[in-house]
């Protein structure tokens, strides 16, 4: 995995997200240990991606997180919209991240094509597919 | 040794052995006492843990259980606390959380829909009932009582159609039509339309319980074939003011995959005239009889039996 990105533009953080552009053109989206994910947190996060000026594929760690609001997933399945990324890797392992994870892909159904990992690495060489 | 020692070295390699440790240490009768000692101590404090965890878990499906129920009555309010630790507790909780969210979401959209087709059946109703108002108001212009009577029998045929839709609004059910009810609806606009008394004809409606709920695009040709049936006893089965009697009743065979339905319309008058074949027939009235039975895949027969008597079978997925 490389580094985070030191350029300040490149790179955010608020309440629940740390996200980043990877020099290979990935953006990094960790979810922060404790996160409990609403609509406005989610927004925010869309925004920075928007802002990149590309459509990058995003890894999402969901690893720590407790809860999504239905408004953040659907907000992130972008159904009714175009979102800012090609394609998405979620990256799982508790019980709980799993739960999150599997209810984003089948009853929030996301637009872009998404996947659940529980390796980092399978989930980057999936994401390099899309650039 | 004596028998005590053999009982405190049994008590202690037992002690060692549900404690996990596999090798004994060769040790006096009072450091074997000691050892007990701790190891108890030991296992009290873990059998506490345990405990207070088994009773945190226990709290916490009850929590779970409260907001299930909860959702059972379609009641959002109530969340299952989701504390972080990740485990299946806590995804059971989110699990339940975000089901009760979808749930909720499901609700407010089928609600929607269900004010929007009660409006518009509403309309389609109101609709009709122009259509109807229209040719009354057209048919004050005309002086032929041929005519007149042509203008009154289309009338007749969309307030049919206007009643089915009044009957889906005024229901909670929007699919399915209580055909009894429908059917008196019909009966008494009729009744009401060719001036008939219930003393002079009477109406006997008999839809068995079981066969009684009819979907729209069954209940409809089936409405319209009784109001042909029902207007044609009035007009013609009961001439010169004479008394009268008219029956029908819908029942239902049940099959594996299908239900069969049997639609009998009888009247104790005159019966149609001997030389009329009803497949062959001009009348209009006989001709839509035979395109409506055609629309929900029945047969339609007639008998004289002390009247006319017309079944009508009819299958339904």
């Amino acid at each position: 995995m490389k580094e985070k990105s030191s350029s300040k533009k490149d790179s955010f953080e608020n309440e629940v997200f740390n996200t980043w552009l990877d020099d290979d053109g990935i953006c990094h989206a960790v979810v922060k240990k404790g996160a409990k994910i609403e609509l406005d947190h989610a927004k925010e996060n869309s925004a920075f991606v928007r802002e990149l000026g590309v459509r990058p594929p995003i890894l999402v760690d969901a690893r720590n997180v407790i809860t999504m609001s239905k408004a953040a997933r659907d907000h992130f399945a972008m159904r009714d919209r175009k979102g800012g990324v090609i394609s998405i890797a979620i990256l799982i392992e508790s019980p709980l991240s799993r739960l999150i994870g599997n209810f984003f892909m089948g009853l929030n159904k996301p637009s872009v094509p998404t996947k659940l990992f529980t390796s980092e690495k399978k989930a980057l060489e999936w994401l390099h597919k899309f650039l | 040794m004596s028998s005590t020692s053999k009982k405190i070295k049994k008590l202690y390699q037992y002690v060692c052995e549900i404690s996990g440790e596999k090798e004994y240490k060769r040790l006096s009768d009072d450091e074997m006492l000691s050892s007990l000692q701790k190891q108890i101590h030991h296992l009290k404090k873990g059998c506490e843990l345990a405990e207070s965890e088994s009773g945190r878990i226990q709290n916490r499906i009850a929590e779970i259980i409260e907001v299930i129920q909860n959702l059972a009555c379609l009641k959002y309010d109530k969340k299952a606390k989701v504390d972080g630790s990740g485990d299946q507790i806590d995804a059971l909780a989110a699990g339940i959380n975000m089901m009760g969210e979808e749930l909720q979401d499901s609700t407010v959209s089928l609600s929607e829909k269900e004010i929007l087709l009660n409006e518009v059946h509403h309309r389609v109703k109101n609709n009709l009932q122009l259509v109807s108002s229209l040719l009354n108001i057209q048919s004050s212009y005309i002086s032929d009582p041929y005519a007149l009577a042509k203008f009154r029998e289309s009338q007749n045929r969309v307030n049919s159609m206007a009643l089915i839709h009044e009957k889906l609004y005024t229901s909670k059910d929007f699919s399915k039509i209580d055909f009894a009810d429908y059917m008196n609806s019909i009966a008494h606009y009729l009744s009401a339309v060719y001036n008939i008394s219930p003393e002079r004809v009477s109406v006997v409606i008999d839809v068995k319980p079981d066969s009684g709920f009819l979907p729209l695009d069954t209940a409809l040709p089936c409405g319209l074939i009784i109001n042909e049936l029902m207007s044609n006893s009035f007009k013609y089965a009961f001439p010169d003011n004479k008394k009268g009697k008219i029956s029908f009743s819908m029942t239902q065979k049940k099959a594996k995959h299908t239900n069969e339905y049997q639609l009998v319309f009888r009247d104790n008058g005159k019966g149609l005239p001997k030389k009329m074949d009803i497949t062959k027939t001009e009348s209009l009235g006989m001709q839509l009889i035979s395109t409506l039975t055609d629309q929900i895949d029945g047969t339609l027969k007639y008998e004289y039996k002390n009247g006319a008597c017309f079944t009508i079978t009819f299958k339904q997925v």
